[in-house]
């Protein structure tokens, strides 16, 4: 399928990280007006996290699912895991982690990454290999919450990924390059390791597949001593305006950057996290509050297109 | 789903029922595809995920449109834009009888839809008259996405009932395990023929030998020359080769010459030659299609 056409260029790419930030400043915001803020006692509003500690949270959950699958007897296939944080990311780009629990989230979208991906994962097999619980409680979690993380992915769920763009690329290179040698695997793995840390940014809510190739390739093959300025400009690039190229190039240096500053995760800080999402939720007005809604009416949910 | 009023049932789609219903502000007709989550199975089917990823995708004339996914307790209900028809039952209902005119449409829009499909490379692999929906226009969609993009075809389906093979390629039938558009071109070709003929299908085989017996018979047994590598395949085996002296003109009677050029260009046994979607709807037989459906 095309990029150019898809559900993920369409809905899932903003355009810039203020606007990433502020879906997740009102994923919050929306979820304390839901419970209602006046109600709360100041005890439980001291409690509340605020936006930029629900998106701390994820981003540790986001290791937390590189973990679980790499735990996997075999692990699971990178494209796998890559779908797995993507829809992870989405998921709480739009809801609030004080609302659905992330480790919840978090498997269920690793379940139905793999049917997705049609990497075939049966569901038993997939809860004895989960570590976190006891087998029949993964299970449980996955069948509950399978329907609600579609639903809160909009039921877009092909998802775009770099992989093969960066091997693309590499061929082009050697074949359009001749003076640009380099060792074909180790450029590939090291740009690879570029894509995996870019899942733990945003960069997947920003930029396109094959702009995060491109990032990646010029990363790893700048790392081996090259440099690429020629390929990008005299080969790749020929034929777009001046502007265009200039802003392909901007682009580019942004997405590198955001890789190189990723937000560290300092375990004591998510601890810290963590303990006051538990004091919150152990507060009984969010709980008698919560079984209100729970199954609030997904009943006439339905996507945005 | 109080947002749809059911009307009737309409069939059993391989994960799940099919209803007709009125959307109750819109008032417009729908199809319900209710999905089936049983508390000890796999969760959603994979079948039914994959329908939903490709038509979130694939927006197009020639393809059925899904609205909506609604999603109740226990329950996941596909909403599809409604058709009042298959082509089998279209067939059924033309007594032996269809206009070269509509013959010519219908062919032109499958293969519309299809060049859409492969151009974006996803292939259909389950091609078959009960899968392409005809509305009161006579606007053709291709539906049943369940099957696309898997990486086999299964030989039975949920229901126990056994998936055709008549559509079936000779090189998936020889067990091919690498192929690509191609089968789906076969499958539109012996839709073409049933289509001309007003619903006789073309190679109406009872299993895999003799559905390969009939199409060697009226194409020839492939040999090395004409299909290199054919006898390399997984389940190969050796056909008598038929003395074939093949009179297009009593199988497809109502076909003039140039249809008949492109149904043998699809009926083309080795894959890499059959001709593509693209190129067929650049072929000659359309040139006096109304040009209206060509808009």
């Amino acid at each position: 399928m095309l990029f150019s056409t898809s559900t993920q260029r369409k809905f899932w790419i903003f355009p810039s990280i203020d606007e990433v930030r502020n879906l997740r400043n009102e994923a919050n915001s929306e979820f304390i007006n839901k419970i209602g803020i006046k109600q709360l006692s100041e005890e439980e509003a001291r409690y509340l996290l605020t936006p930029h500690q629900e998106y701390k949270l994820s981003l540790a959950y986001e290791y937390e699912i590189k973990k679980f699958c790499m735990s996997f007897p075999t692990p699971l296939p990178s494209f796998v895991i890559a779908t797995s944080m993507i829809y992870f990311k989405r998921f709480f780009l739009h809801n609030s982690i004080m609302e659905y629990n992330p480790e919840d989230i978090m498997i269920t979208c690793i379940f139905l990454a793999c049917k997705v991906e049609e990497y075939y994962v049966s569901i038993q097999n997939f809860s004895s290999y989960c570590k976190l619980m006891p087998k029949e409680a993964c299970e449980k979690i996955v069948r509950d919450n399978e329907l609600l993380v579609m639903l809160k992915l909009h039921y877009h769920l092909t998802i775009y990924k770099p992989y093969k763009a960066v091997d693309g690329f590499l061929l082009d290179i050697r074949t359009r390059c001749k003076d640009v040698k380099f060792n074909f695997e180790r450029v590939q793995k090291i740009a690879l390791e570029f894509i995996d840390r870019s899942l733990h940014t945003d960069v997947f809510l920003l930029y396109s597949p094959s702009q995060i190739a491109l990032a990646a390739v010029l990363h790893s093959v700048h790392r081996e001593g090259h440099n690429l300025d020629e390929y990008v400009l005299t080969i790749l690039l020929h034929d777009v305006p001046q502007e265009t190229m200039t802003k392909v190039i901007e682009q580019i240096k942004k997405l590198r950057k955001l890789v190189k500053h990723q937000e560290k995760i300092n375990r004591n800080e998510i601890a810290d996290i963590e303990a006051r999402l538990r004091a919150f939720k152990a507060t009984t007005t969010w709980r008698s509050r919560n079984s209100q809604f729970d199954g609030d009416s997904q009943d006439s949910e339905t996507c945005m297109d | 789903m109080q947002k749809y009023e059911k009307l009737e049932k309409i069939g059993e789609g391989t994960y799940g029922t099919v209803f007709k219903a009125k959307n109750r502000e819109t008032l417009e007709i729908v199809a319900l595809k209710r999905v089936r989550l049983d508390d000890d199975d796999e969760g959603v089917p994979s079948s039914a995920l994959r329908e939903i990823c490709l038509l979130k995708e694939l927006k197009h004339r020639n393809i059925v449109k899904l609205h909506d996914v609604v999603h109740t307790e226990k329950k996941l209900t596909l909403v599809f834009e409604y058709c009042d028809q298959d082509l089998k039952k279209f067939f059924d209902s033309c007594n032996g009888q269809i206009d070269t005119g509509l013959v010519q449409s219908l062919m032109y829009q499958l293969l519309r839809g299809l060049a859409f499909c492969h151009n974006k490379n996803v292939l259909h692999r389950d091609l078959k008259p009960q899968n392409l929906l005809l509305n009161r226009n006579a606007e053709l969609k291709l539906a049943d996405f369940g099957l696309a993009r898997s990486f086999g075809i299964p030989v039975r389906c949920y229901s126990a009932e056994v998936v055709t093979l008549w559509y079936r390629a000779p090189d998936v039938l020889f067990g091919a395990n690498l192929y690509s558009t191609s089968i789906d071109m076969w499958s539109a070709g012996c839709i073409f023929a049933e289509i001309a003929n007003a619903g006789r299908p073309l190679f109406p085989g009872n299993d895999t030998d003799d559905q390969l017996k009939r199409i060697f018979k009226i194409l020839g047994t492939p040999t090395e020359e004409t299909w290199p590598g054919v006898t390399q395949l997984p389940n190969y085996k050796p056909f008598p080769i038929y003395h074939v002296n093949t009179a297009w003109q009593q199988i497809v009677p109502r076909l003039n010459n140039k249809g008949r050029d492109l149904l043998l260009n699809l009926l083309i046994c080795n894959p890499t030659e059959r001709m593509c979607a693209d190129d067929a709807l650049q072929h000659s037989y359309f040139n006096d299609l109304n040009p209206n459906m060509k808009a």
